[in-house]
C-alpha cells in the first residue's frame, strides 16, 4: 500500500469506474449513473402528472364546465393516477435506494449493477408506452385501480385498458429488480465492520420496504396478466356471467394497492429518520423502536386491503378485522413519530432549509394520518369513500408522507450529487407556495366529500355546496404548482450557481459525507472499518484516511471493480465481488421486452414471442458473463485480510437474489392459489359445467418428470462436488430429459384433458395454473442445457458451483410448486365440487 | 440463559420476523375461514349457545395468540445467548416485534367476541 | 350534533353533513367527534414538535419509556380502542338483514340510469325509488353490467352495485320528502350524472303513489 497517495488513487479509481459517454451511455450500468437516471425521469413524470392535475383543478373549478369532456376528464384523472403512483413515486424510491445505498453502506455499488440497469430501461420503455398512448389519445381512461368489468373487453373495447396493463408490468418488472437488487445489497454489500445494527436507519428503512415490493407487487403483475389474459383471448377471470368475480380483481389490485403506499412512504419516512438527527445535533432516540416499527407496518400494511372494499358487500365481521388493523397500523406510526419528537427534545434541532420542508412533512402528514384512522371506521368510511374526502386523504398521505420528506432529501444529498448548496432565498418562497397551496387545495376538499361531491367526475351541477370549496381548491392548486415551479427552478440554480463547500455541509455522522463531493464514480477509494452507528461523527478524519486509501480494497491495482461482501449479521468481510464491466445486454434485454409488450397491445400475437426469444438469448448471455474458467487466487484485501472472490464463495450472491427472486415468484403464485380458491368460494354460476380430466397414468408421468427433474439436478451438484464429471453430466442430462417429459405430459393435460378455457372461470384459472407450471419446466429445460454449456466450457469446477447450485434451486422450485399446482387441480374438483 | 455465547448469524434474523408471521397466519386463517364457515352454514349448527362457527373462530383466534406468545420461550433462549456487535439491538427488536405481534393477534382477531358473524 | 352557523353551511341535497336518516345521522355525529378530536391531536402534536426550536436548550436526556412507550404505544392504543369499540358496534347496527324482515325494493343499476322494483309488482320506476316514510327499508341493489354505487348521502352510507351478486343496504326516511342519490363508483362515460331520487310518502299514501308511479303517472 505505499505510494499511494489520494491523487494516484483516485486516478486508478477513476479509469475503472468512469461512466461511459455517447452512445456508450447506453452500457452504463453503475448505480450512480443509473440512480440519477431513475430519479431524473422520476421527476419529469412527476411534471407530467402535474400538469394532468392542473387540468383536473381547471375543469372543475366551476360548475357544468365545458372546458374538458368525460371522456377526456377520464383519461386525465386516470393518467395522473397512474403517472403519481406508477412512473413517479415507485421509481423515485428506487432511485433513491439506488443511488444511495453504496454510499451509506459504504460500497462501491449495488450487488447486481446490471439488473438495475435493466430495470431502468424497462421503466423507461414501459413509461414511454403508457405516455405515448396518452399523447395519441387512447390514454387508460378506468381510474388508476382499473376495476372490472368496467376495465374488461365489453365496456373498454378500445386498447385504452391494455395500455394500462402491459405499460405498468413493463414498469413492474422494473420494480421486482429493484427489490431483489436493494435486499441482497443491503444484507451483504457492505463494508467491514458494518454489524446490522449498524446500519443507518435509512438502509433499514430500505430493506424493508424491498422486502414489501417483493410480496405486493406479484398480485397485480397476476391480475394484470389475467385481466389482460381476459381482454386478448376471452378467458373469463372477473366476468360474472361464466363463472368469473369482478371483486378478485379488487382483492389482487389492494393487495398490492394498500401495501404500496407503505412502500412509498417507508423510504421517505427514512429520509426523515436520517435527516432529523443531524439537524437536531443528537443522535436517533429509540434505534431499535424504530426498527421494530417498520418491521411491523411492514405486515400490517398486510393486513388493511379490504378498507378499500368496506361497501362492496363483504360480511361485516370480515371488515371489523381489516377495520381494526387499519387502525392499528397507526401505532407503528406513532411510534416513529415520537421517536423523532424525542430526537428534536433531546438535541438542538435548527431550522435548515431541509428542516423547514420535514416541518411541512410533519403538518401535512400527521392530518393524513388522522383522517387515514377516520376512514378505517367502517360506517364514516360507508359515507365518505369514494367522495373528494378520499382525494384530500390520499393526497395529504402521499404529499405529506412523500412528496415533502423527498423535498427535503433533495435538499440535503443535492450537494452530494453536485458538490453545490442551496441557493436559500428561493427555496424558502419555494417552501411557503407549495405549503399554503397544498393546504388551500386539499384542507376544503374534506369538506368537499362530506357535502357528496364523489371522486372521479367531470362536471357538476351548481347549488350543491360544491362551487365554492371547488373554486378555492383550483385556486390552492394553481399556486402549489407555482411553488414547485420555483423548487424547479432552484434546483436548476443549485446545480449551476451553487457555492461550492469543502466536505460535510450539514455536518451528517454517515459514511455517505465521508466522500468527497461531487460523489466520486467509484465513491471510496478505500473501504473503511466501521466500529460504531455513526462513522464520521465518531472519526472526523475518516474522509481523509479512506481517500489516502487507509481502508480495505485500496484502487484498483487488479484493474477490476471491487467492493467487500459481509456476513449479513455481523459485517464481518466475507469475500470480495468483483463488479461486471458496461455492458449492452440489459438494453437488449429490455428492448427485447418491449417488442413483447408492443407487439402484444397491438395484437400482434405472433410478432410478440419474438421479443422473448430476444430477451431470453441476451438473458443466457447475462448470465453465460458470470464467474471464470479458472479458480481464482484468494485477492489480498488488505490489513492482511484475504479473501475469496464472490463466485466461489460460500454465498454467491446470484444464488442469493435467485432465492429472493423465487421469493417474489412465490408470492405471485401464492396469489394465483388464491385466486383459485377465492373464485370458488365465492364466485357466482359455480360448480362449472365441466372438471379437468386426469388420466392418472398422464398425472403420474407429469409428477414423476417433475419430481425427477430436481432429483437429478440435486445429484449433478452432488457429483460436481465430488469432481465426478461424468456423473455430473450424466445426472444433468437427466434432468433436462425429465423436464421435457414433464413439459410434454403437461401439454398433453392441457390440450387434451382441460376444458375449454374462454367457457367458464373455472378452466380458464386451471388453465393458468397448468402454464404456470409449464413455463417454470421450460426455464428448467434451459437451466439444465445452461449447465451442461457451462461444464463443457469449464466454468464448473467443484469451487466455482453456481451454475450447479443455481439450476438445482431452480429445479427444487419447479417441481414444489408443479407438484402443489398439480395437486390442487386433480384434487379440488373431487373435494369441493 | 443455557449454552455457550455465540454470535448472531444470519439464520437468527429469523426472529425479527416470527411474530409476526404468526400474526399474519392467524389474520389470514381467520378471515378465510370465517368466510367459509357463513358460506357452509355452519353458524347453524352449535353447541351451548356457541355456534360451530363461533367455536372455530375463537379457537384460530385465542390460537394464534397463544401461539404467539409462546414464541417468547426459544426466543429467550437462543436470544440469550447471543453476543457480539449485533446482539443487543438484534434481540432488543426481537423482543419489542414479538410482543408487539402478540397484541397485535389479539386485537386484530377481537372483533369475533363481540360481533355477529355473518351479516 | 353541530352548532348553527357551521350547521348552515352543512345543507345541501346531497350533503352528508345535513343528515336526515338514522346511519347517516350517527355517521355525521361521529364525524363531528372525530374531526375536534383530530383537531387537537394535531394541535398538540404540532407543539410537541415546534417547542424544542423556539426553547433551544443544551442538549439533553430525554426518557424513553415516556415517549416510545407513553407517546408512541399507549396513547395512540387507547384512543383507537375507544374509537373501535363505538365505530364497530354501531356499523353493526346499521347492517340491513337482521331481525325480522323488512319492506324490501330492489334497486338495478346500468349503464347508465337505475330501475327500482317492489315486492308484488310489475314493471319499474326509472331514476326514482319511493319508499314508505318513517320505517326501515332495505333495498337490495345489483348491477346488470359494471360496479356501480348506491348513495343517498342524507339518509345512509353507500354500497356498491355489483353484477352477479346482491348486496342490501338499510335505509329510513323519518319524514317524507325528497332525498337526492348518486352512483358513487365511477362506471364510465355518464357516471358524472348518474343520478336518482328517493322519494319517501307518508305510509297511508304510500300505496297510491306507488301505484300512480309504477303506472307512469309522476307526481312530486
Ligand atoms: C401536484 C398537485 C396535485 C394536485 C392538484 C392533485 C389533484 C388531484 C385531484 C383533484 C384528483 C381527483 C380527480 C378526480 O377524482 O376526479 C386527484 C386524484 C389522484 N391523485 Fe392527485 N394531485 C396532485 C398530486 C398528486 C401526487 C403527488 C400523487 C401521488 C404521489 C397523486 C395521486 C393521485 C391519485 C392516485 C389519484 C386518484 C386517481 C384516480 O381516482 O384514479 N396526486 N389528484
Ligand atoms: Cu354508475
Amino acid at each position: 500500500m505505499s505510494g499511494n497517495t489520494p491523487v494516484s488513487l483516485h486516478r486508478a479509481l477513476d479509469a475503472v469506474w468512469r461512466a461511459p459517454k455517447g452512445i456508450a451511455a447506453l452500457s452504463a450500468v453503475n448505480h450512480t449513473v443509473v440512480g440519477r437516471r431513475f430519479i431524473i425521469t422520476a421527476f419529469i413524470y412527476f411534471a407530467i402528472g402535474g400538469l394532468l392535475a392542473m387540468l383536473i383543478r381547471a375543469q372543475l373549478a366551476r360548475p357544468d364546465n365545458p372546458f374538458l369532456g368525460a371522456d377526456a376528464y377520464n383519461q386525465i384523472f386516470t393518467m395522473h393516477g397512474t403517472v403519481m403512483m406508477f412512473l413517479f413515486a415507485i421509481p423515485l424510491i428506487e432511485g433513491i435506494a439506488l443511488y444511495l445505498l453504496p454510499k451509506i453502506l459504504g460500497a462501491r455499488d449495488l450487488a447486481y449493477p446490471r439488473l438495475s440497469a435493466f430495470g431502468y430501461w424497462c421503466y423507461l420503455f414501459g413509461g414511454t408506452i403508457i405516455l405515448a398512448a396518452m399523447l395519441m389519445g387512447v390514454a387508460p381512461d378506468s381510474g388508476w385501480f382499473m376495476y372490472t368489468p368496467l376495465a374488461s373487453q365489453p365496456y373498454s373495447p378500445g386498447i385504452n385498458s391494455d395500455v394500462w396493463l402491459l405499460g405498468v408490468t413493463f414498469v413492474e418488472i422494473s420494480a421486482v429488480c429493484a427489490a431483489v437488487e436493494i435486499v441482497v445489497t443491503v444484507l451483504k454489500v457492505r463494508t467491514a465492520g458494518m454489524a446490522l445494527t449498524r446500519m443507518p436507519l435509512m438502509a433499514w428503512y430500505l430493506l424493508v420496504t424491498a422486502a414489501m415490493m417483493l410480496i405486493a407487487f406479484p398480485p397485480l403483475i397476476l391480475g394484470s396478466v389475467l385481466l389482460e389474459i381476459e381482454r386478448a383471448f376471452n378467458w373469463p377471470f372477473f366476468d360474472p356471467e361464466r363463472g368469473g368475480a369482478p371483486l378478485l380483481w379488487q382483492h389482487l389490485f389492494w393487495l398490492f394497492g394498500h401495501p404500496e403506499v407503505y412502500i412509498i412512504f417507508l423510504p421517505a419516512a427514512g429520509a426523515v429518520s436520517t435527516l432529523i438527527p443531524v439537524f437536531a445535533r443528537t443522535k436517533i432516540v429509540g434505534y431499535a423502536w424504530i426498527v421494530a416499527a417498520i418491521i411491523a407496518l411492514a405486515f400490517l400494511s398486510f393486513g388493511l386491503w379490504v378498507h378499500h372494499m368496506f361497501t362492496t358487500g363483504i360480511p361485516h365481521l370480515a371488515l371489523a378485522f381489516f377495520s381494526a388493523a387499519s387502525m392499528l397500523v397507526a401505532v407503528p406510526t406513532a411510534v416513529q413519530v415520537f421517536a423523532w419528537i424525542a430526537t428534536l427534545m433531546r438535541g438542538r434541532p435548527q431550522m435548515t432549509l431541509p428542516m423547514l420542508y420535514l416541518m411541512g412533512f410533519f403538518s401535512v402528514f400527521i392530518l393524513g394520518g388522522l383522517t387515514g384512522v377516520m376512514l378505517a371506521l367502517v360506517p364514516f368510511n360507508w359515507q365518505a369513500h369514494d367522495t373528494h374526502f378520499v382525494v384530500a386523504h390520499l393526497h395529504y398521505v402521499l404529499i405529506g408522507g412523500f412528496v415533502f420528506p423527498m423535498l427535503a432529501a433533495a435538499y440535503y444529498w443535492m450537494p452530494l450529487m453536485t458538490g453545490r448548496l442551496p441557493v436559500f432565498q428561493v427555496s424558502k418562497a419555494a417552501f411557503w407556495l407549495i405549503f399554503l397551496g397544498f393546504h388551500g387545495t386539499f384542507l376544503i376538499m374534506h369538506f368537499t366529500g362530506l357535502m357528496g361531491m364523489p371522486r372521479r367526475v367531470f362536471t357538476y351541477e351548481g347549488g350543491l355546496g360544491w362551487d365554492i370549496p371547488n373554486l378555492i381548491s383550483s385556486i390552492g392548486g394553481f399556486v402549489m404548482t407555482a411553488g414547485f415551479a420555483l423548487f424547479v427552478i432552484d434546483i436548476v440554480l443549485q446545480t449551476r450557481f451553487g457555492r461550492r463547500f469543502r466536505r460535510n455541509p450539514w455536518g451528517g455522522t454517515g459514511l455517505d459525507w465521508a466522500m468527497p463531493t461531487p460523489a466520486p464514480s467509484y465513491n471510496f477509494a478505500s473501504l473503511p472499518l466501521v466500529t460504531g452507528r455513526d462513522p464520521l461523527g465518531d472519526n472526523a478524519r475518516l474522509g481523509a484516511d479512506i481517500a489516502a486509501g487507509k481502508g480495505y480494497l485500496p484502487g484498483a491495482p487488479r484493474g477490476e471493480m471491487e467492493t467487500l461482501c459481509v456476513d449479513m449479521a455481523t459485517g464481518e468481510p466475507e469475500h470480495v465481488l468483483i463488479f461486471p464491466k458496461n455492458d449492452y445486454t440489459p438494453f437488449f434485454m429490455a428492448a427485447g421486452l418491449a417488442v413483447f409488450f408492443v407487439a402484444f397491445l397491438l395484437s400482434a400475437y405472433w410478432i410478440a414471442p419474438l421479443g422473448l426469444i430476444i430477451a431470453t438469448i441476451f438473458g443466457w448471455r447475462w448470465l453465460w458473463s458470470l464467474g471464470a474458467k479458472a479458480d481464482p487466487d484468494p485477492i489480498d484485501a488488505g490489513h492482511g485480510l484475504s479473501l475469496p472472490a464472490h463466485y466461489v464463495a460460500g454465498s454467491v450472491p446470484t444464488l442469493l437474489g435467485l432465492k429472493y427472486f423465487l421469493a417474489a415468484n412465490a408470492a405471485f403464485y401464492g396469489s394465483l392459489m388464491f385466486g383459485y380458491l377465492f373464485l370458488w368460494t365465492t364466485a357466482p354460476d359455480w360448480p362449472p359445467p365441466e372438471f379437468l380430466g386426469a388420466n392418472p397414468l398422464l398425472v403420474a408421468a407429469i409428477a414423476i418428470g417433475l419430481a425427477a427433474g430436481s432429483g437429478f439436478a440435486f445429484n449433478a451438484r452432488r457429483a460436481n462436488l465430488a469432481g465426478r464429471a461424468g456423473a455430473r453430466r450424466i445426472h444433468l442430462a437427466g434432468s433436462l430429459i425429465a423436464s421435457v417429459a414433464a413439459l410434454a405430459g403437461l401439454g398433453v393435460l392441457a390440450v387434451a384433458e382441460a376444458p375449454a378455457p374462454d367457457g367458464h372461470a373455472y378452466a380458464a384459472v386451471t388453465m393458468v395454473v397448468i402454464g404456470y407450471v409449464m413455463l417454470h419446466v421450460l426455464l428448467g429445460v434451459l437451466f439444465a442445457a445452461y449447465a451442461l454449456a457451462r461444464c463443457q466450457s469449464g466454468f464448473v469446477s467443484a469451487l466455482r458451483s453456481a451454475d450447479m447450485r443455481g439450476t438445482a434451486i431452480w429445479q427444487l422450485y419447479t417441481a414444489i410448486t408443479g407438484l402443489g399446482g398439480l395437486a390442487l387441480i386433480i384434487l379440488a374438483p373431487g373435494g369441493m365440487g | 440463559m443455557s449454552g455457550a455465547l455465540r454470535k448472531v448469524r444470519g439464520p437468527d434474523l429469523i426472529w425479527l420476523i416470527a411474530g409476526f408471521s404468526v400474526w399474519g397466519a392467524g389474520f389470514s386463517v381467520l378471515y378465510g375461514l370465517h368466510a367459509v364457515g357463513c358460506r357452509a352454514g355452519w353458524e347453524e349448527a352449535g353447541i351451548a349457545g356457541l355456534s360451530a362457527n363461533r367455536i372455530m373462530l375463537l379457537a384460530v383466534y385465542l390460537g394464534h395468540g397463544v401461539l404467539g406468545a409462546a414464541l417468547w420461550f426459544p426466543l429467550n433462549r437462543i436470544a440469550g445467548r447471543w453476543e457480539g456487535a449485533s446482539a443487543d439491538t438484534v434481540r432488543r427488536v426481537a423482543v419489542i416485534v414479538t410482543l408487539a405481534a402478540v397484541i397485535s393477534t389479539l386485537w386484530t382477531g377481537a372483533p369475533v367476541l363481540f360481533l355477529e358473524a355473518c351479516v | 350534533m353541530c352548532v348553527a352557523p357551521v350547521l348552515a353551511g352543512c345543507e345541501g341535497a346531497l350533503s352528508s353533513l345535513d343528515p336526515a336518516g338514522p346511519a347517516a345521522q350517527s355517521i355525521a355525529g361521529v364525524w363531528w367527534v372525530m374531526m375536534a378530536g383530530s383537531l387537537v391531536i394535531l394541535a398538540l402534536m404540532m407543539g410537541l414538535i415546534l417547542f424544542p426550536f423556539w426553547k433551544r436548550h443544551q442538549p439533553r436526556e430525554v426518557p424513553e419509556t415516556l415517549w416510545l412507550w407513553g407517546g408512541g404505544l399507549g396513547f395512540p392504543l387507547v384512543v383507537l380502542a375507544a374509537l373501535l369499540a363505538w365505530g364497530l358496534p354501531s356499523g353493526q347496527s346499521m347492517l340491513a338483514g337482521r331481525e325480522t324482515p323488512v319492506y324490501t325494493v330492489e334497486a338495478e343499476a346500468y349503464q347508465w340510469g337505475w330501475n327500482f322494483r317492489y315486492p308484488g309488482e310489475d314493471g319499474v320506476t326509472p331514476e326514482v325509488l319511493h319508499i314508505p316514510a318513517g320505517e326501515p327499508v332495505d333495498v337490495a341493489i345489483t348491477s346488470l353490467d359494471v360496479i356501480h354505487a348506491f348513495w343517498v348521502p342524507r339518509l345512509a352510507g353507500k354500497v356498491d352495485a355489483i353484477p352477479g351478486t346482491t348486496n342490501t343496504l338499510r335505509i329510513l326516511a323519518p319524514e317524507p320528502g325528497i332525498y337526492e342519490g348518486m352512483c358513487a363508483e365511477f362506471c364510465g362515460l355518464e357516471h358524472a350524472t348518474m343520478r336518482f331520487r328517493v322519494v319517501a310518502h307518508a305510509s297511508d299514501e304510500y300505496e297510491s303513489a306507488l301505484d300512480a308511479a309504477l303506472a307512469g303517472q309522476e307526481q312530486p
